[in-house]
């Protein structure tokens, strides 16, 4: 059966999106690019297959390699959406101690 | 016995929920929220490591790839290499709390070398093959690079 690249590029960005969540807008252009380069990838091993150019054993363990990769992708950007939260939160903290101490008109904290 | 008016009552009410705000703000302190582990030089290092290792390693399979001198056999040294600075990199990365992100991928990278490894050993024929291996380690390496430099914080 024939890989449908766009169909699998979909489901990709999909898991992404979930993965991403509120920082999906932020990362999602990068995001996108490099799953589609995963999806590439993909055809090419069944491609390779079908020309014969590679074992059945090697397409399977390349498909393995593939989706590792496409893991590893996910997982870095989950890190990075985490370090925007962090930078969020830390900023709204920031600002409420400032008004705070403003408020008072001296550093309470 | 006296009872607080209604103005009175509001105004009490917002004090305390004043003091409330003022207390917590107070407990949060010097205590920034922290979401995940610290940039960590070592593990940039390792990392750069394994890049400048794999792209030696691709460049001459690319120019060998059908030859003998692109078997697996020729390669056992840099296996080994290989696997052990992974291996270093995961103990580094382990160690370190709020690392479970980082953690968890180096931990696929290294199952993508045993990948590599297996599937070397039953020959690679075909320059498509070499670059399109080469192409997931590169974006494996460059997406944890990526991910320790965030770490810096500010770096998005």
């Amino acid at each position: 059966m024939a890989i449908n690249k766009s169909a699998l590029l979909k489901q990709m960005v999909k898991a992404a999106k979930v993965v991403l969540e509120d920082s999906w807008p932020d990362l999602k252009e990068v995001a996108i690019a490099e799953l589609r380069g995963i999806a590439e990838g993909v055809k090419t091993i069944e491609k390779l297959r079908l020309q014969g150019k590679i074992s059945q054993r090697q397409a399977k363990l390349l498909l393995r390699m593939k989706r590792n990769t496409a893991q590893i992708v996910l997982l870095s950007f989950k890190g990075m959406g985490l370090i925007v939260v962090e930078n969020a939160l830390n900023a709204a903290f920031k600002v409420a101690r400032d008004t705070v101490n403003t408020g008072l008109g001296f550093r309470l904290i | 016995m006296h009872k607080l008016t209604l103005p009175s009552q509001i105004s009490y009410s917002r004090s305390i929920a004043a003091l409330w705000v003022v207390l917590v703000l107070a407990l949060m302190q010097g205590c920034a929220v922290k979401l995940i582990a610290n940039y960590d030089e070592h593990t940039d290092q390792a990392l750069m490591k394994l890049q400048r290792s794999f792209a030696e390693f691709f460049l001459v399979l690319e120019e060998t790839v059908g030859t003998p001198a692109s078997a697996y056999d020729e390669y056992r040294n840099f296996y080994r290499q290989v696997k052990v600075d992974a291996g270093a990199l995961k103990l580094r990365v382990d160690a370190q709390p709020l690392n479970d992100i980082s953690s968890q991928a180096v931990a696929k990278l290294i199952d993508n070398i045993g990948l590599l490894e297996e599937i070397h050993k039953e020959g690679i024929n075909d320059i498509e093959v070499v670059t399109l291996i080469k192409d997931d380690f590169t974006l494996s390496l460059t997406s944890l690079l990526r991910l320790e430099l965030a770490k810096q914080r500010g770096d998005i």
